[in-house]
Order: C-alpha cells, then sequence, then structure tokens
C-alpha cells in the first residue's frame, strides 16, 4: 500500500490561523448525527477506513475497536430513533483515550441497554500505559472521564499511544514505537499524549483524552496545531487514569478547535465522588455563553519571558500573539513572574518523587508482569527483577530521581525547597490575578516539533522541553494551548492562556476575542 | 546539594528503588542524575519561606471541599465477569501464581 503524502494526513490544511473557532468536528459531528442527516455507524466506519489509511504511517493509536466502537454506534443510532438524542451531547463523536486510562471489560450481555447504565458497551483492552509492566493488563473497571464519554454518545475508537506511564516529551518511550508528526513524519508528535494529537490532527478521531502532568496535554497540541486543554486540577476526575504525579496529573481534551474542547470538556468534568479531590461546587458550563463578546479583556505576559525568548521561535509566536489579542481591542501588559525560573527544577523533583511513591505497587507481585527466578532467589530478587525488566530506562532513572530526592539526609534540601518553589510559582499566577489580568499568555514550547531521536539520549534537554508548561501543573491552574504559525511556512506552534481557577469558561471564551 | 553523584550512591539509590543498573551503565546513569540533580542547584536561590503542602492544588482562594467518599457498598463487578477476564481461574476464584516457587 502506498503511504499518505503530508496533505493526506492532515484533516484540515496547515497554515489554518488560531482555531479558536467555536465549530468544529465534534460539534459538527453532533449536529449532523441528531439531526438525521448521517448516523453515528456511518461516522464510526469513516473514522476506523481513517484510521486503517494513517495509522501505519503515524503509530497514533495502539489499539482499535473495531466492533465495540461499531456496536456502540448502533445503539447511539437507536437511542436518537427514540428520540434520545438530546441526552446524548457526543452523539456518534469519535474519540481516542490515551492508554493510561482505563477501559472495562463488557460487563453487561444486554447491550441494548448499555446507555446511561454506567456501563462499558464492550471496548474492555488492554491498559498498557505503553510498558513492558502493563502489557498485558486488563483493567476491572472504566474511569470516570471515559465512562461519561461512553454515556455521552461518544464512541471510542481506539486507545493511544503515549510515553511510558506519561514519562516523556515526545511518544518516543513508548513499547509500541514511536508516534510520528502528522505534519512532518520525521518528527516527533510531542508527548506524552503524542498519540491523541497526533490521531485528532490527523483526522482519525474528532476528539481524544489526554493527560497533562507538566504539559502533556498542550506540548503535543503545540507540536501537532490542535488545541490542548489542561483543565484546573479537580475540574476532571481522576478515577480510572493511572498515577503518575498524583498532585499534578489531570485528564483533559484535544481537539481542533476550542468550542470542540468546550464540548467534551463539559462532559467530562463534574464531582465524582471515587476521586477525593474532585470538585464538587457547581460551576459555569465551558460551552455556556463562548460565542458571546467579552469586552476589557486584560492578558498579562511574564517579562521574564518576554526577555528571554526574544529572538528565538517562542519569541516570534508570542509577539504574534500579543499582537493578534491587541488588535482585537484586548490589553497585553507585563508582569512579574520571578518564580518561572525555578519551574522545572520543582517540578522534577515534586513529579518524580510522587512517581517514586505511586509507581512502587508495580513489583510483579500487586501489579505488573512478573519476571522469572532462578533457584534459591528470594522476594528482593522478584522485585528488582520485575522491575527492571518492566519499567524502561526513562522510568527507571525518574523513579530513581523520585527515591534520591525523598531519601534520608535529601529529603530538606530537594523536596521541601521544591514545595517552597511550588509556592513562589503560585504566589506569581495569582499576583498577576489580582492586578486585574483575566489570563497570562506565554508560549506552550520553546521551539516546533523536532526531529525523532534529536533529545532522546540527553534528559535534561528533553525534561527543558516543559519550560512554559510545568508552572501550571505546580499552580494547579487550568491552561489551554493553541495553534499559530511562528513564521510563515513553519510547522505549528502553539500559544497558551493560563486562566484563574475553575475559570475555563472564561479562557475559553478569551480565546474568541 | 551534591551536583555529582559517585558509583557507590547511585548503586544506593537503585537498591532503595528496587531496580538493578548493569555495572557498565552505572557510570551513564550517574552522568545523568548528576546533570537533573546539577540544574537543581537553581533551587538554592530561592527566598526562605515555609514549605507548603500538596493537598488543595488550586490553593486556598479556591475553596474546593476535599473529602474521602462515604463507605457505602457501590457497584460491584460480577464475580463472573472478573473471573472471565483473570489468566486462570479454579472455580469461583481467581487464580494467582505462588509470590515464590511457582511461574517465579
Amino acid at each position: 500500500m502506498t503511504e499518505p503524502s503530508s496533505t493526506d494526513l492532515l484533516r484540515v490544511p496547515w497554515p489554518h490561523g488560531p482555531r479558536s473557532v467555536t465549530t468544529g468536528p465534534v460539534l459538527e459531528t453532533r449536529s449532523r448525527v441528531r439531526s438525521g442527516v448521517t448516523t453515528a455507524v456511518d461516522v464510526t466506519r469513516e473514522a476506523l477506513d481513517r484510521v486503517r489509511t494513517v495509522n501505519p504511517t503515524l503509530n497514533a493509536l495502539t489499539q482499535v475497536f473495531d466492533d465495540a466502537a461499531l456496536r456502540h454506534a448502533a445503539l447511539v443510532d437507536d437511542a436518537i430513533a427514540r428520540g434520545q438524542g438530546d441526552s446524548l451531547p457526543l452523539a456518534g463523536v469519535p474519540i481516542a483515550i490515551k492508554d493510561n486510562i482505563c477501559l472495562g471489560p463488557d460487563l453487561n450481555s444486554d447491550l441494548g441497554s448499555v446507555l446511561g447504565s454506567g456501563r462499558t458497551p464492550g471496548y474492555g483492552g488492554f491498559t498498557t500505559c505503553a510498558s513492558r509492566m502493563l502489557e498485558h493488563y486488563r483493567s476491572p473497571y472504566t474511569a470516570t472521564a471515559a465512562q461519561r464519554l461512553i454515556d455521552a454518545g461518544a464512541i471510542i475508537i481506539g486507545k493511544a499511544n503515549m510515553d511510558e506511564f506519561g514519562m516523556g516529551s515526545s511518544t518516543e518511550r513508548s513499547i509500541h514505537g514511536p508516534t510520528r508528526n502528522p505534519h512532518d513524519r520525521a518528527r516527533v508528535a510531542g508527548g506524552s499524549s503524542g498519540g491523541s494529537a497526533a490521531a485528532v490532527a490527523s483526522g482519525m478521531v474528532a476528539t481524544a483524552l489526554g493527560s497533562d502532568t507538566g504539559g502533556s496535554i498542550r506540548q503535543p497540541a503545540s507540536f501537532c496545531g490542535c488545541v490542548g486543554l489542561k483543565p484546573t486540577y479537580g475540574k476532571v476526575s481522576r478515577h480510572g487514569l493511572v498515577a503518575y504525579a498524583s498532585s499534578l496529573d489531570q485528564i483533559g481534551p484535544l481537539t481542533c478547535t476550542v468550542g470542540d474542547a468546550a464540548a467534551v470538556l463539559d462532559v467530562i468534568s463534574g464531582h465524582d465522588p471515587l476521586d477525593a479531590t474532585s470538585d464538587n461546587a457547581l460551576r459555569e458550563h465551558a460551552s455556556d455563553g463562548l460565542a458571546a463578546p467579552i469586552a476589557d479583556v486584560v492578558l498579562g505576559v511574564p517579562r521574564q519571558i518576554v526577555e528571554t525568548a526574544q529572538g528565538t521561535a517562542a519569541g516570534d509566536v508570542l509577539a504574534q500573539a500579543i499582537e493578534h489579542f491587541r488588535s482585537r481591542g484586548v490589553t497585553v501588559i507585563e508582569v512579574d513572574f520571578p518564580g518561572i525560573d525555578f519551574g522545572i527544577a520543582a517540578y522534577y523533583i515534586i513529579a518524580t518523587a510522587e512517581a517514586s511513591s505511586n509507581l512502587a505497587r508495580f513489583d510483579g507481585v500487586r501489579y505488573g508482569r512478573r519476571h522469572p527466578l532462578a533457584a534459591g532467589e528470594g522476594l528482593d530478587a522478584l522485585y528488582v527483577k520485575s522491575r527492571t525488566a518492566g519499567f524502561g530506562e526513562e522510568v527507571r532513572k525518574r523513579i530513581m530521581l523520585g527515591t534520591h530526592v525523598l531519601s534520608s539526609g535529601y529529603y530538606d534540601a530537594y523536596y521541601a525547597t521544591a514545595l517552597r518553589a511550588r509556592a513562589v510559582i503560585r504566589a506569581d499566577y495569582a499576583t498577576a490575578f489580582e492586578r486585574g489580568c483575566h489570563a497570562v499568555l506565554m508560549p506552550t514550547t520553546p521551539g516546533t516539533a523536532f526531529r525523532l531521536g534529536e533529545k532522546t539520549e540527553d534528559a535534561l534537554t528533553m525534561y527543558l522541553e516543559d519550560v512554559y508548561t510545568v508552572g501550571v501543573n505546580l499552580a494547579g491552574l487550568p491552561a489551554v494551548s493553541i495553534p499559530f504559525e511562528p513564521r510563515p511556512g513553519s510547522l505549528p506552534m502553539g500559544i497558551q492562556l493560563v486562566g484563574r481557577p475553575f475559570g475555563e469558561a472564561s479562557l475559553l471564551r478569551i480565546t474568541s476575542v | 546539594m551534591p551536583p555529582t553523584l559517585s558509583a557507590a550512591e547511585v548503586s544506593r539509590i537503585a537498591v532503595l528503588a528496587k531496580v538493578h543498573i548493569e555495572p557498565a551503565d552505572i557510570d551513564r546513569t550517574r552522568a545523568d542524575l548528576a546533570a537533573v540533580l546539577g540544574y537543581m542547584e537553581i533551587l538554592r536561590t530561592l527566598p526562605p519561606s515555609p514549605p507548603e503542602g500538596t493537598a488543595g492544588a488550586t490553593g486556598p482562594e479556591t475553596p474546593t471541599r476535599h473529602r474521602l467518599a462515604d463507605d457505602t457498598p457501590g457497584i460491584m463487578l460480577p464475580v463472573e465477569a472478573l473471573i472471565a477476564m483473570a489468566p486462570a481461574s479454579s472455580g469461583r476464584c481467581v487464580r494467582i501464581p505462588k509470590v515464590l516457587g511457582e511461574g517465579s
């Protein structure tokens, strides 16, 4: 079979300008399916055909649920025929789920009663986290966010590739092999939700769920020309998300447009008693009033970023974004962010410390593949051999780093200090909002997508890819990356807007200015 | 904060983390960890202040009430479904290998 051309790999020809419009494949599909212009089954067949054409080149999806997706789509069509379309806000919308989000088995033999039953229509499959450790792991339950999508009528086409356990910025560290960027297959898709971003950008699915611990939704969205939304910590339940760093992890959508992101967020967000950190206050729906005019918007731009990014691609895209917003009557002011220099150091201490604890359960006994032992070897050997064989090199390295920063004699110097830095970073954002900023504007990434293999040999260089994204996770704030073109003819690159806690509705509205 | 690590320290960390490093890989691992730890030296320039906890990551300005769920039975996975998923079973029980001495 002939490989598709670069143009064929993209759903929307690039460049397409800022994608801060309110319609997109999610809302269009929902409308067409609900109104009977097409059926969920036909949309699903089209998506599966697209996967067969494009995925062998990109390696964005690692499992495809042909049969379950078509069964689910038929149920959605039945529900619409019964006049229940209004209760399916994502009717027939094809979606991918990052492979660290659990999908359980089919618990119901009567598929006709699945919708609204809180059960899955036979998706199941493996939840591998792109790790040898969980290569054959089948989850006994479904993540709350995924269940809400299923109940809303979204059709899960497949599981999306990722860096192992979310530890990476390129989706090169996966047992399934690297995901390639639809804009240039010699380049990475970003990470760790690179499979999700590539699947959306290439039109295999209308939207995808990712998870963002230090930028893992926004950075691949930037590289692939998508919209990537990292919600406020607690906005979306983490129940069923395999934990990397529990105080930082958050599930969110990748989409083609801001309007689509709002529609998906409205479905997956809301209180969940299965996640003790889930927000239990009533909040404005992100979709409400998205297209309504908003006046007197003030954006803050960190002075330190303006100074250090000058002359780089990040500086170019920031200048372009400032001009874009100013031309639409937005006031843009410089704000002081003294904590920004501490972000990467604090993040890689806190994240690896939490990872060393969270991943302790993968020992070949409680979870994960068990390595064979030689005669006479004991329990310690079982743990060490299973973990050494099951985890990839980067995961082992981060576990060791986290173990070290928490170990006796180093805790205060590293972990306690990182918590202080976290407070400084949070205070930077709080001060900007107190000064009247509705959001903080900054680049999503230092540059456009880099070449496959370019940064795998130098851990620190790869970590510095997250320089603009980690602060948002440390502060627990919502942020959205929307695509810009830094220079004519260049690859896409994201600009990031960071909002107030639980201010997703306002944040997304600002992008539409 | 030591910006460098000795080979012995790397081996000690590996023991604590329950992973094995081949002797030939220790130098490379040491260099990688030292580079990252060296970068973290920037935290020395932080002004003194008390650390904050990790609970309530969005801070006091958003009074989200975090609490554990009520301790009541919820929807359970049917035994038949669980057995069907298990790699091995015996009657209505999941069969798991011994930790030591069988299938290990």
